[in-house]
């Protein structure tokens, strides 16, 4: 199997499937607007895509082996409910023919309450509460759970509430190295936040969703040899985040930061990289240095993609195109080497999908075969009326 | 032209391929040597870090130009493609020799593939595409494919033609260096004083047969006849080298992929030299050189070289690790030479493609099937010599052939052989074309009814070496002296494959194991159990049916109205019934039965598998054998669990051979309604028995009649003096034996009574 990054149009918002070179695929959220499903609709069909990449389990079940959820808004987990299967597996139900998820990767914060400050979506409450279904069996039944009872804490509840379980807890700068129980050396993941507020009150007052983000730097196996691709997601973290991960791990470990694809975080917004509100300063805004360089560290020919909606400086951040300007200057000043993916959608009509094999990482090109029949105006002469004299 | 009328070809062809997504520019080109050129900008994808430099690390750029150009009869011939005269060579795929490097863009014939779209747009479109699939893969090396295996050097378009086994090749080659000689013949086209490379063209061939290179005044390993000025031929040889080994003692490995560039002694010398073949290479030629000392030749020859490189995986489609390299190079043995290669390091080489000797694995590989026991064939008239050539293209060895007939002008209409056969007799003008193939049959032309009961002849018709016999002869007394051939020792599967109707019928008999049952059970388990209607028609047709099979050896066949299509139609279906059974073979016997649609090509076969006979001695006999099937055990055994407190029977329908002395039963009659059955006694009544017995021979179509009669006992007791003398009645009323069966609960019991005691 050819392990790749999936990249699908989905507007202001994240989906993202990784598929291992062992076959496994982790979807990293979720949003599928409702014109999406709208066969009527010109809103690319991202489900009926990502099911023709999925295959069926022996009970005719298909599946992820993993749904890793950065934070529970909205525009990372439209969706869910409609699309996946959520409670027991035994409950699958063939005539929904839902997509099961083997093991579900969760940040902590689906031990919190909604609040005032926390409210979730519907699609958010079915997450946390599933997530804590799978919490409950594993604390009764250990790690005998089956596929569709797993699950994977991103990260320590402050509140303690993850002390008792802490076979299925990833500390903050540990690695994932398993994915549905199944440990074979086809990636590893760093997990760089949620970051432990401690005594830091700044962070403990910005808690909120987007910067309980869980950021994950992903080393990816191609073609059996290790480490051919490197990726840096991380939801809508913010520049706080990325401004402490430098201070973090700057000096002695920036290698934990580099990467050949980064998400440009929070759908390319400004926010990312700057205190400094674009529409109150303009061009003056400035780039925050240390947020900057943790998001700097590139490999050769690294790239960045923007998982949003077409880029328009005129138009509202998210995206920014200041912040795409940015990232284009991080890599070598490259415009090629920055990548909208509605952009992607605009001109080639398919998800944007690299290739990561044993000679590096590359972006698939789709056969061209069949599109043929468009590309030459095939059936053009019934487009539009033509008079005839 | 297909496009537009008024539409430059070229300015067409651009506009088409930009439509394309990774053709992200062109340009039309001033015309070359008056054909139009179009420059295609392609963009290459390729690994991120690679993208960065703007070049892969192969050596393929991000945007690769490539020179289209229209060829003469373009559409009716495709674009030809070329790379940038810098583009790195060593890729397979890429055409050798061009000055502009020309990529192999498809499996197969480019023209070809161009044609498969009616629309000339669609046909470049694809190209293109498959120009944009070709540069991505180059771009990482990804050409070759480990799992697919080694793409061997492309020799496609080469002019001259080493034909060689390439498995004989291979397992000449030790894991120490060195090389072989073989005889070899060759065929040269163009004048003397003409060279490879320029207007010569040649094709060598080699059987494998090694040869020493000595020189001897009577020696015919370099031979020489010009039939006319433009063409020569005779002997040569073929020197097949391979690698040293590694000083550390390993095996030489050649993983570089090198286009195909070798065009003169040197060239070659140096790729020998690449491939770890350079001593040997040069030992072989000095070999040569040595054995033409003081030897003049009026004429050049050209001799094969091939040399074998050893690939670090499998080559494509294949088992071996072993690439063959042919090339041809010339010796000129003139007088006050210094060397047979005039023109020493400059003389030229041409690279040659490499042509399959015809083997059986080949023929196995192009026929897909597995290898098969050999084949004796008994007759080798249309339906005999039609299997045989199925047989023997498929790969299997044919290892005797018979018939005493010989090839008549009559016979052209339907056999498998030609006009030139016509008055050879037909088994050995069949060796002879198999001889072609590779085969060495045994040929035997004698009377094979007489000679199959000649232990010593039989051993000539039917070599051990045989795994199967195929009896086409049609004859009844093939049949029944090839039973009588059938001795526990004799391996061999039968078989008897024959037309009849005109061809629109078909059988084919597949005797047992143990040659149990026989040829001749079957036959009459045929008759007994036909119930398809149309094929009983045709084998009983008084004008068309069996009858008329058996007299096929004769004039009869003459008469025997069917065309060459008809009879091959069915004959192919008999040779694939025949592998059928022998590569699944099971222990019972196998009639197989087809038969023609009057006025349509569809034919419909049957299979009925027959276990072996039940066989019993008939006691008072000289040595008979009562033959029961399957099916009248079971009925006589069901009917005497029927009557348990009284004696039961019946009569027993079925086929007498007083040759093999052999009653066969393949049917029973019931017992009329005033028969008498007691516990000590059953009598036979006679109420319309005789109009029974009639029915049942007319319905088998004159075939089977009464052998005799079966009775149960109830308990395990022989005949009873009754039935002796019933058997002596039954004797004195007719002429052929009259059986009678006795059924015990535990055996049969058979007996008959003899005339001669009877007359007595």
């Amino acid at each position: 199997m050819t392990a790749s990054i999936t990249f699908f149009p989905v507007g202001n918002g994240d989906m993202t499937l990784i598929t291992f070179d062992n076959g496994q695929k982790l979807l990293v959220d979720l949003h599928v607007r409702q014109a999406a499903d709208d066969d009527d609709d010109d809103t690319p069909d991202v489900m009926a895509d990502l099911r023709s990449r999925l295959t069926r389990d022996g009970k005719g079940r298909l599946f992820v082996d993993g749904f890793q959820l950065s934070h529970p808004d909205k525009d990372h987990i439209r969706g869910l409910q409609t699309h996946f299967h959520l409670g027991p597996p035994d409950e699958w139900d063939e005539d929904d023919d839902k997509i099961l998820i083997r093991e579900m990767w969760s940040s902590p914060i689906v031990f919190r309450r909604a609040s005032k400050s926390h409210v979730l979506c519907d699609d958010a409450k079915a997450w946390a509460k599933e997530a804590r279904r799978r919490v409950a069996l594993y604390r009764e039944k250990g790690a005998a759970t089956v596929e569709g009872d797993r699950i994977q804490i991103m990260g320590e509840d402050e509140d303690g509430k993850t002390d008792d379980i802490p076979g299925v807890v990833v500390k903050t700068d540990d690695v994932v190295t398993s994915l549905n129980c199944i440990t074979v050396g086809a990636f590893e993941a760093r997990l760089l936040a949620p970051i432990p507020h401690g005594d830091d009150e700044e962070l403990e007052d910005l808690l909120d969703k987007n910067h309980s983000s869980v950021v994950l730097r992903f080393s990816i196996r191609g073609g059996g040899i290790l480490d051919k691709c490197r990726f840096l997601t991380g939801g809508d973290a913010e520049v706080a985040i990325w401004e402490r991960l430098w201070g973090k791990h700057g000096t002695y470990r920036a290698d934990w930061l580099s990467y050949d694809i980064l998400q440009a975080p929070h759908h390319c917004s400004w926010h990312s990289l700057s205190y400094d509100s674009y529409s109150t300063y303009g061009e003056d805004a400035e780039v925050c240095d240390d947020a900057r360089s943790a998001l700097a560290q590139i490999r050769k020919g690294a790239i960045v993609v923007a998982s949003s909606k077409a880029i328009d400086p005129e138009e509202a951040d998210p995206p920014s195109d200041r912040a795409k300007r940015e990232y284009i200057s991080i890599v070598d000043g490259k415009s090629d080497r920055f990548i909208c993916v509605a952009e992607v959608w605009e001109g080639e009509e398919c998800a944007l999908e690299y290739e990561i094999t044993s000679s590096g990482v590359t972006k698939v090109v789709k056969s061209a075969a069949k599109a043929a029949v468009a590309a030459l105006g095939i059936g053009a002469t019934a487009a539009q009326a033509r008079p005839h004299g | 032209m297909a496009t537009e009328a008024g539409i430059d070809p070229a300015e067409h062809l651009l506009r088409v391929a930009l439509t394309h997504p990774e053709c992200v520019g062109g340009a039309v080109l001033e015309p070359e040597g008056g054909r139009p050129r179009i420059r295609l900008d392609m963009n290459v994808e390729m690994p991120l870090d690679m993208k960065a430099d703007g070049i892969s690390s192969s050596g393929v750029r991000v945007r690769e130009p490539v020179v289209l150009k229209l060829p003469t009869y373009y559409p009716w011939q495709s674009p030809r493609f070329y790379l940038r005269e810098d583009f790195p060579r060593n890729f397979p795929h890429l055409m050798p020799f061009a000055a502009m490097p020309r990529p192999c863009l498809v499996d197969g014939d480019q023209d070809e593939y161009f044609f498969q779209f009616g629309l000339v747009e669609y046909g470049i479109f694809h190209l293109v595409e498959q120009l944009a699939i070709w540069l991505r893969k180059a771009a990482i090396s990804d050409l070759i494919n480990a799992k697919q295996g080694w793409e061997p050097m492309l020799r496609r378009d080469f002019r001259d033609i080493v034909e060689i086994d390439a498995d004989a090749a291979r397992n000449a080659v030790t894991k120490n260096g060195g090389w072989i000689a073989w005889q070899g013949m060759f065929f040269r086209r163009g004048a003397s004083e003409a060279y490879l490379n320029d207007s010569v063209e040649t094709w060598i061939s080699s059987r494998g047969v090694q040869t020493p290179l000595m020189q001897k005044s009577d020696d015919t390993t370099f031979t020489s006849r010009r039939p006319d000025s433009s063409v020569s031929l005779g002997n040569t040889v073929v020197g097949v080298v391979w690698p040293d080994k590694n000083p550390n003692g390993t095996p030489r490995v050649s993983a570089t992929y090198l286009p195909e560039s070798v065009t003169t002694l040197h060239d070659l010398r140096a790729r020998a030299a690449e491939l770890g073949c350079g001593r040997s290479l040069d030992t072989f030629l000095a070999n040569v050189e040595r054995s033409f000392n003081g030897m003049l030749l009026p004429q050049p020859i050209p001799i094969g070289i091939v040399l074998c490189a050893r690939r670090p995986i499998h080559l494509i489609g294949s088992a071996y690790d072993i690439e063959l390299l042919p090339y041809v190079v010339e010796i000129r043995a003139d007088k006050n030479r210094a060397s047979l290669f005039a023109q020493a390091d400059k003389e030229p080489v041409a690279p040659a493609m490499h042509y399959q000797s015809l083997s059986a694995p080949l023929l196995q590989t192009l026929s897909g099937i597995p290898a098969r026991s050999g084949l004796a064939m008994l007759g080798c008239g249309s339906v005999g010599s039609k299997i045989a050539m199925h047989a023997v293209r498929a790969g299997q060895d044919i290892v005797a052939v018979s018939d005493e007939s010989l090839l008549r002008p009559h016979n052209l209409a339907r056999h498998a052989l030609g006009a030139k056969d016509v008055s050879s007799n037909k088994a050995e003008a069949l060796s002879k074309e198999l001889v072609g193939f590779g085969m060495a049959p045994a040929v035997h032309k004698g009377d094979l009814s007489h000679d199959l009961r000649d232990p010593e002849q039989v051993k000539q018709i039917m070599p051990k070496a045989a795994g199967a016999v195929i009896n086409s002869t049609a004859s009844l007394s093939v049949r029944e002296a090839l039973v009588s051939a059938a001795t526990s020792r004799l391996r061999a599967r039968l078989f008897e494959a024959a037309l009849f109707g005109r061809g629109r019928g078909a059988f084919l008999l597949v005797d047992g194991k143990d040659h149990n049952p026989s040829h001749c059970d079957l036959i009459a388990e045929l008759y007994a159990t036909l119930d398809d209607g149309r094929a009983a028609e045709l084998l009983f047709d008084p004008a068309d049916g069996l009858a008329e099979v058996q007299i096929g050896q004769g004039c009869g066949s003459l008469t025997m109205t069917m065309d060459d299509a008809r009879l091959s139609v069915m004959t192919a279906s008999l040779s694939q019934e025949i592998s059928n059974a022998l590569d699944a073979p099971t222990h019972e016997g196998l009639i197989v039965i087809g038969t023609a649609d009057e006025d349509s090509p569809s034919t419909r076969w049957s299979r009925c598998v027959v276990p072996a006979f039940e066989t019993v001695a008939i006691a008072g006999s000289d040595g008979w054998q009562l033959r029961l099937s399957r099916r009248v055990v079971d009925r006589v055994r069901a009917e005497a669990k029927a009557y348990s407190a009284v004696e039961t029977g019946g009569v027993m329908i079925g086929l007498t051979s007083a040759r093999l002395k052999t009653v066969t039963v393949v049917d029973l009659l019931e017992a009329p309604a005033d028969s008498r059955r007691t516990p000590t006694l059953f009598v036979l009544g006679t109420d319309g028995l005789q109009s029974t017995i009639r029915h049942r021979h007319e319905q088998s179509g004159r075939t089977l009649f009464d052998v005799g009669t079966w009775h149960s006992h109830l308990r395990n007791e022989g005949p009873s003096s009754t039935d002796w003398k019933t058997a002596a009645d039954l004797a004195a009323e007719r002429a052929p034996p009259s059986i009678l069966l006795i059924a015990t609960p535990a055996r049969f019991h058979a007996l008959v009574s003899s005339r001669k005691d009877n007359d007595g």
